[in-house]
């Protein structure tokens, strides 16, 4: 075992490699804080580019711009309010607080160290137990993975809108709308109008940026159209608003080491992704808070609990990755690509072929999530620079920037028409008090559900208490009625607080 | 499934309804909200957003994207030609050398346009 880690250690410990992923984590950092930009088109854009180099330095860097583009959809959520990527659409509700409190510099710092915990946890625990957690994520079958779903929905359902009701309601939306387009079973049409490129669903990067950021313009309009007229966000120039002093960290800690936690065995699960481990890190992170009433309006463990999530899922989404060939998450994908590209067949023999390489990987990984301690800085400042500039230059661009953000994953303009259409009904459902961001959760997850579901259903010879007899799936049933059960109560007792 | 979903969703609605109607905070409307009618600004924004959505596939992306950042720019009563043109054409200018050469993806010219080019 030792000689194999002395042989990894010589081969990866470069300064080539790690100049690599070094090279990965500012690309990430960039291309992830431009909203309609996420982790993997840029891993997507970078795979070709990397055909004729070494699989350590390529897997690498490819690697490195995933976590640096997860980090990076913070910068613009906290900035502008505007998440670059989804998994950043929690850590824009207190990180754009403390920006529009100007303190956008100690939302970023705190967010970055978030960040780089969750991602030294997370890389840690790859290359210490990938084998066990392995094993762990095979006993997750449909049924198990259609529960855990459901109470991943019911948990983002309480997010962003003022009632449950109205959180399940925006819930429900997005999975209604994730029916749209061929039945993933039997490929029957629904809700397509005889339009043909309604068959394949509608894009996801389009609603997002719809949905996140044109909404988010045409809101700040309403809401502050002096503002926009306007110079842009003031920031404080005292330094300490600037900066994350050791005690607020330390503050932070518990919050942190609880959601990478949650982030690693989200990134284990296959599937599960950083979406729905940031979403859950922050609303665990609220409900199981001293002060709950300072969420939403700027607090640290806001921005902390969904950035350490997120970026502990890129770590542990390797292992089913590596162990057993299947990607943990929509990135990891797209790095699975890469790993067959350069010869690296990802499945259980890897580690038996290539144990020097993988080892090797690793090491990497946790060497470069020190580097990002450093590198997303120059980032960092050209991003609080663009808030300076007045709203009402950077609306219109931003608009611009919206279209070919849309029109670029598919080169289709039917993306730009889908993008404007939900830009206006996330308009709308921000007035009305419903949720975007759980809308958005339950439209990733919604076609998982649905084929998880029926999967269940037809190994159990059509019978519902699969999802109650067997003890994981039962395990997370108990979770959801649970959860519903304890924000009824909540609901009930607030409003016989206010009765008095 | 999507019977099942929009049954929820009927249910939910149900007791929003309900709720409205019976709980004081839903009746001052102390929950989320609010249903003041957009300005003016707002509803022409959306309006040209619709249509540059739609010209797009007529006009190309750089023609209706020049003139549909003038007209953002007017609506937002900046009218400083000189400073529109540089900023509409440098963001332009990123965008296709960044599509064309860089991404290897061309940016729609427009069926209008490829036309009257010939």
């Amino acid at each position: 075992m030792w000689d194999v880690l002395l042989e990894a250690a010589t081969i990866s410990l470069t300064v080539n490699n790690l100049f690599g992923a070094s090279l990965g984590i500012f690309l990430g950092s960039l291309l992830g804080a431009v909203p309609g930009l996420n982790g993997t088109m840029a891993i997507a854009l970078l795979i070709p580019i990397t055909y004729t180099w070494t699989p350590l330095f390529a897997i690498s860097m490819l690697v490195g711009c995933w976590k640096g583009s997860v980090y990076g959809g913070s910068i613009s959520a906290i900035l502008l309010n505007a998440p670059g990527t989804p998994e950043a659409a929690p850590t824009a509700i207190d990180g754009y607080a403390l920006t529009k409190q100007g303190k956008a510099g100690k939302a970023l710092k705190i967010a970055l160290l978030a960040s780089v915990t969750g991602a030294i946890f997370s890389d840690s625990l790859l290359m210490l137990v990938a084998p066990p957690i392995a094993s762990m994520a095979l006993l997750f079958g449909p049924a198990e993975l259609a529960m855990l779903i459901i109470f991943a929905l019911v948990i983002v359902s309480d997010t962003g809108s003022g009632s449950q009701v109205k959180g399940l309601m925006s819930t429900a939306l997005g999975v209604l709308i994730a029916t749209v387009g061929l039945d993933p079973i039997t490929t029957q049409r629904r809700f397509t109008f005889g339009s043909l490129e309604l068959d394949a669903g509608i894009g996801l990067l389009a609603m997002l940026i719809g949905l996140l950021v044109m909404s988010e313009v045409l809101l700040q309009m309403e809401e502050g159209w002096k503002d926009v007229k306007g110079r842009g966000l003031k920031q404080s120039k005292n330094p300490v608003d600037q900066r994350v002093s050791w005690q607020e960290y330390k503050g932070c800690i518990g919050t942190i080491f609880k959601s990478s936690c949650l982030g690693s065995f989200c990134g284990a699960l296959p599937g599960v992704g950083s979406v729905t481990a940031a979403f859950i890190g922050y609303d665990q992170a609220k409900k199981f808070s001293k002060t709950p009433e300072e969420f939403g309006k700027g607090s640290l463990k806001g921005i902390a609990a969904p950035e350490a999530a997120n970026n502990a899922v890129c770590g542990t989404s390797l292992i089913p990755l590596i162990t057993l060939g299947i990607p943990g998450a929509l990135s990891a994908a797209v790095i699975m690509g890469a790993f067959m590209i350069h010869g690296l067949a990802p499945g259980p023999m890897l580690m038996q072929e290539h144990p020097a390489t993988i080892y090797g990987l690793f090491m990497i990984l946790i060497v470069s999530d020190f580097f990002m301690l450093v590198i997303p800085l120059p980032i960092m400042k050209i991003g609080q620079w663009v808030i300076s500039i007045p709203r009402s230059y950077l609306f219109p661009i931003i608009l611009i920037l919206c279209s070919i953000g849309a029109y670029g994953t598919h080169q289709s303009l039917f993306e730009v028409k889908v993008m404007v259409l939900f830009g206006i009904l996330g308009y709308f459902l921000k007035k009305w008090g419903l949720s975007p961001a759980s809308l958005l959760i339950a439209f990733i997850l919604g076609p998982m559900i649905e084929v998880y579901i029926r999967q269940a259903l037809k190994i159990s010879g059509g019978d519902p208490m699969v999802f109650i007899t067997k003890p994981i799936a039962g395990f997370f049933f108990l979770l959801t009625i649970l959860m519903i059960s304890w924000s009824i109560y909540k609901n009930v007792k607030n409003r016989n607080l206010s009765k008095e | 499934m999507p019977t099942l979903i929009a049954s929820f969703i009927l249910i939910l609605s149900i007791i929003l309804t309900i709720q409205s109607l019976k709980f004081k905070e839903f009746k001052k409307n102390k929950t989320k909200g609010s249903h003041k009618l957009p300005s003016p600004d707002l509803l022409s924004v959306m309006a040209i957003m619709v249509a540059y959505s739609w010209l797009l596939h007529f006009t190309g992306f750089i023609l209706t994207s020049a003139v549909g950042m003038f007209v953002l720019f007017s609506v937002f009563k900046i009218n400083n030609y000189k400073r529109i043109s540089i900023i509409t054409g440098v963001t332009l200018g990123i965008l296709y050398v960044s599509f064309e050469k860089f991404l290897y993806s061309p940016l729609p010219v427009g069926t209008l346009v490829e036309k009257i080019l010939g």
